[in-house]
């Protein structure tokens, strides 16, 4: 009697667990998206108000900003309301103060997050690491119109890159100097990953603009198997509607592999960058990856 | 050949045979290929010279067979010139899968000769009802069950020692018989060190151990049925392999089977046996012992298998059938952990097998027409279904790299026939046979991910859009008996179509440090293959016989070059005496130079060789133990010596001096 007792408390148990979770199932698909939400899976770096406004900046991973390919997501806030801008016209500027002269780095224009009311994103390259004397600041601006409705700006530590090699600075045959920052694959897997990467050259000290059509070719290596490589790589090419350059890329196992670099220009011109050969065992200008 | 049933009793357990082969004699026994007796006392055991041998040596006195080897243990057989890929290996019909992509443990590796009872050697694609994916041959090695007897208790114990390599060998078996139950068990231990080559040369990293354990149950039913089980669990430890880069930490299977048999079923039908099996093989290497390693790795592999099979045997007129279903599905598992020297660099991690999924369902049909007495005709079909999945994601995907756009299922439907025409005149026997037959390309040719062979320094790579092989086959087998002389001569040539070979692909670069390359399995146009046997007996003086055996064969590729793996002219000459519980032998052994070598697959010329043995045995008739007692030596003048399959030329053994004890105890 009691055993059925049991069995028939457990019966009644699953059917309010049941019940339970399929009412609250149904109770999340009509939840509203509130702004919160929107960046729960992001870090905060900064809060500045000025104003009415607050910026609120965010980035996908916890530390400072380092040399090399950083984004960043941004929430505006008018403080009367207390409502977040939906259709807010961004724009920023970073620039690093040197003792004896400051310059900006590449940059992206500021676009809004696909499929969110009050995210927005862009990405910095940034090319050099701030010091205790030397820093850089970024001016936000929200404008409508000709109207600028907000003008802040923060200092940020920008750390050198401890890391893998993601970024790198060269100066090209054509005396050029460019700078090349890998953005995929941000998680390598075993197999067919794909590579994209930004190229900009520096125009002047405070203008750096994306290249346009070069190639990028590129070699995986596993320097600790013999430089082992894959097959059936593909080099970059330009994308225009990203700005970026594309491709892929093979790995054929876990662990650490450099990934070599040539850079060409419109006509084929190698601008910087070796192939490897029996004697060349690695590029002057490579990507890294572990995993 | 035929006619070698070569009884090499090991004076384990009782004289009688197990019941269901006192049923399969008649026509069948004729036609069996070769049955090599081992498990059995009595009336053999005075001619085999060295009962203790492993089963690897037991393999290696048979013609067709040659064994690779990369130590001192786990040799793998190959049957007419062709290996693991085109033969086939089973265990009392079992199909089990080695779980090492280094092929460093064979089936035949999981046994010991206190397993075994015979094995059943069929050359080609017939003859065997249980081979799949066979083109080369087949050698099922039947297990020793006590049977259902007369109330019987047998306990043995079995001993060994061989100075080379301070080689240990120690079993003891027992077995129970009566009209309705058997069971027997036994265990058994090897050990051995570092051998040395002829000239006293260690050979380092040769050393192994193993022990197995195994029992067979039987229980017979009413209305002339029987339940039988078996396990046998098998673990080699510590395994050296000197001519390979690794050694092999453990190696480990675990066998299991059980059985039901009707017997009589009617008047047309004599024996159903359905059999349901499941193994599990572990396998880990192990290259910390070695100096030098350039990079650690951890290689552990394992394959599993279940699978069943059902045999129907029956008779009607002058037919003599057989129907056999057999299913199995494999999973063969491979894995390399590379640790860099740099320790802050994460491993490098990759399958080798990328969890292979293979059922395999086939229907196997035999009839002998039994034209006159002297005269009957063999012909055999057989149709399967194989279906291959790769289980790994993450090995599919590099796999993918080189394969963009594979599929992670592949079918194939394999067939095959053969059919043998049998003779017997009086003094002489004739065969005459052929056979047409597919296989699909083993888990290693399709699927295998830079698999390092050091045969010829070069890195695998499979291809899963491989053709099947096919392989036309003709054979001839001819035997004379004049007086005490015999003369026998069998040949078998093989025309393969699409054969399976790596081929260097210089798009590719290899992975294992200092490897030459890159090879990719590649379907050749064609290849060819023959092999042949001479075998003259005389007897004379009453207890004399003198056996001389010669074997030739030849292996082609399509632009007419040497296969690798192809073994040289070699040759034997035994005297032996028997006369009542004295045996004694005189051998001698050789090669001609390997002339046909081949270079273009990474092979390099294998001098020629003789060497030397001797041995003798006394079987002692005290009143209860009866004693067999065998002593001999191995390579007398300790010559310096490899063969043409022994891997990267390490040398075989120097002299070795053995004894042999067996001693039943009931
Ligand atoms: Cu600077
Ligand atoms: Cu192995």
């Amino acid at each position: 009697m009691s055993l059925l007792n049991t069995k028939f408390k457990y019966f009644t148990l699953f059917i309010i667990v049941t019940a339970t979770l399929i009412t609250s199932c149904s109770k999340d698909e009509v939840k509203v998206v509130t702004a919160q939400d929107e960046v729960s899976a992001l870090q905060p770096v900064d809060t500045i108000t000025k104003g009415n406004y607050s910026f609120y900046i965010f980035k996908k991973d916890t530390g400072d900003f380092v040399v090399g390919y950083n984004e960043v997501y941004i929430q505006v806030k008018n403080n009367a309301t207390g409502k977040y801008v939906e259709d807010a016209n961004l724009s920023w500027k970073p620039l690093m103060h040197m003792t004896s002269m400051s310059h900006a780095c590449p940059y992206s224009a500021i676009s809004k997050v696909a499929n969110t009311n009050t995210l927005y994103k862009g990405y910095f390259i940034f090319i050099m690491a701030s010091n205790s004397s030397e820093y850089w600041e970024i001016a936000y601006n929200y404008v409508n119109g000709n109207d600028t409705i907000a003008k802040v700006s923060n200092q940020v530590t920008v750390a050198a890159s401890t890391g893998k090699v993601r970024y790198k600075s060269f100066k090209g045959a054509d005396n050029i100097s460019y700078f090349l920052a890998l953005v995929e694959p941000s998680k390598p897997q075993v197999g067919t990953n794909d590579v994209k990467a930004y190229l900009y050259k520096k125009v002047d000290m405070l203008t750096f603009s994306p290249v346009e059509n070069y190639t990028i070719q590129i070699d995986p290596r596993m320097p600790d198997m013999d430089n082992h490589t894959s097959p059936n790589n593909v080099n970059l090419t330009y994308d225009s509607f990203t700005q970026s350059y594309q491709g892929k890329v093979n790995l054929t196992m876990t662990g650490y592999w450099k990934i070599n670099l040539i850079v060409q220009d419109a006509s084929n011109t190698v601008l910087k960058g070796e192939a490897i050969t029996g004697t060349t065992t690695a590029s002057s200008i490579y990507f890294e990856l572990e995993f | 050949m035929n006619k070698r049933i070569l009884y090499a009793g090991i004076g384990l357990f009782s004289l009688q045979f197990a019941y269901s082969q006192q049923k399969t004699d008649s026509v069948r026994n004729l036609c069996l290929k070769e049955v090599i007796i081992i498990g059995k006392t009595g009336l053999g055991s005075k001619n085999e010279p060295k009962p203790m041998s492993s089963v690897d040596e037991y393999m290696e006195q048979q013609d067709r067979i040659n064994l690779i080897k990369r130590g001192s243990y786990a040799w793998e057989p190959t049957i007419n010139n062709m290996a693991s890929e085109r033969t086939s290996v089973t265990i009392d019909g079992m199909k089990i899968f080695c779980a090492c992509t280094d092929c460093m443990d064979p089936v035949s590796s999981y046994v010991e000769v206190i397993n075994l009872n015979k094995m059943h050697i069929a050359s080609g694609i017939g003859g065997n009802p249980y081979a799949t994916n066979s083109i080369g041959g087949s050698l099922d090695m039947k297990l020793y069950k006590a049977g259902f007897h007369k109330e019987n208790v047998s306990a043995s114990v079995n001993s060994g020692y061989e100075t080379n390599g301070h080689y240990r060998i120690l079993g003891g078996s027992l077995a129970y018989s009566n009209p309705s139950f058997y069971s027997n068990s036994g265990v058994f231990v090897r050990k051995s060190d570092d051998y040395r080559a002829g000239g006293g040369e260690e050979v380092q990293f040769s050393q192994f151990q193993k022990v197995n354990l195994m029992s067979n149950f039987g229980l017979r039913l009413s209305g002339n049925r029987a339940v039988e089980a078996s396990v046998i669990y098998d673990v080699a430890t510590n395994v050296g392999y000197p001519a390979l880069t690794m050694d092999v930490k453990s190696a480990k299977g675990l066998i299991t089977s059980l059985s039901f048999t009707k017997e009589e079923l009617s008047p047309v039908f004599s024996k159903w046996e359905t059999k349901l099996y499941f193994n599990t093989i572990t396998h880990i290497m192990d290259d910390t012992k070695r100096p030098n390693v350039a990079m650690h790795m951890d290689m552990p592999g394992k394959s599993k298998t279940a699978g069943f099979y059902s045999t129907l045997q029956g008779r009607k007129t002058r037919h003599n059938f057989l129907l056999n279903l057999d299913s199995y599905y494999n999973q063969s598992l491979a894995e390399m952990t590379m640790y860099s020297k740099n320790p802050d660099e994460k491993p490098m991690f990759m399958y080798t097998w990328p969890d292979v999924r293979t059922l395999n369902t086939s229907l196997f049909a035999e009839d002998k027409y039994q034209f006159t007495a002297r005269k009957f005709l063999q012909v055999s079909a057989r149709l399967a279904v194989q279906h291959d999945r790769i289980r790994s994601d993450f090995g599919l995907s590099t796999l993918q790299i080189y394969y963009p756009g594979m599929s992670r299922f592949q079918n194939r439907l394999l067939w095959n026939v053969a059919a043998k025409y049998h003779y017997y005149l009086k003094n002489i026997q004739v065969k005459v046979g052929g056979g047409y037959g597919l296989r699909a390309p083993s888990s290693s040719e399709a699927y295998g991910f830079y698999l390092f062979n050091s045969f010829d320094n070069y890195d695998y790579l499979g291809n899963p859009q491989l053709k099947n092989e096919s392989s036309w086959e003709g054979n001839l087998a001819f035997s004379a008996t004049l007086g005490k002389l015999n003369v026998s001569l069998e040949g078998s040539c093989f025309y393969l179509n699409n054969y399976i070979i790596g081929k260097p692909d210089n798009s590719l670069t290899h992975m294992t440090l200092n490897a030459s390359g890159v090879k990719v399995y590649r379907n050749l146009d064609h290849a060819t293959i023959l092999t042949s046997d001479l075998t003259v007996k005389q007897s004379f003086a009453d207890y004399f016989i003198w056996t001389n055996k010669a074997s030739y064969s030849l292996g082609r590729d399509d632009h007419n070059r040497a296969l690798p793996l192809i073994a040289p002219v070699s040759y034997s000459s035994s005297l032996s005496f028997n006369r009542k519980q004295v045996y004694a032998e005189l051998k001698l052994q050789g090669a001609a130079k390997q002339y046909k070598y081949s270079a273009d697959y990474g092979e390099d010329q294998t001098p020629a060789y003789l060497i030397f043995g001797a041995s003798a045995g006394y079987d002692f008739h005290l009143k209860t133990y009866n004693p067999k007692l065998k002593v001999g030596v191995e390579n007398l003048f300790d010559r310096k010596y490899s063969t043409y399959s022994d891997w990267n030329n390490i040398s075989r053994k120097g002299r070795n001096y053995y004894i042999n004890l067996i001693i039943n105890l009931l």
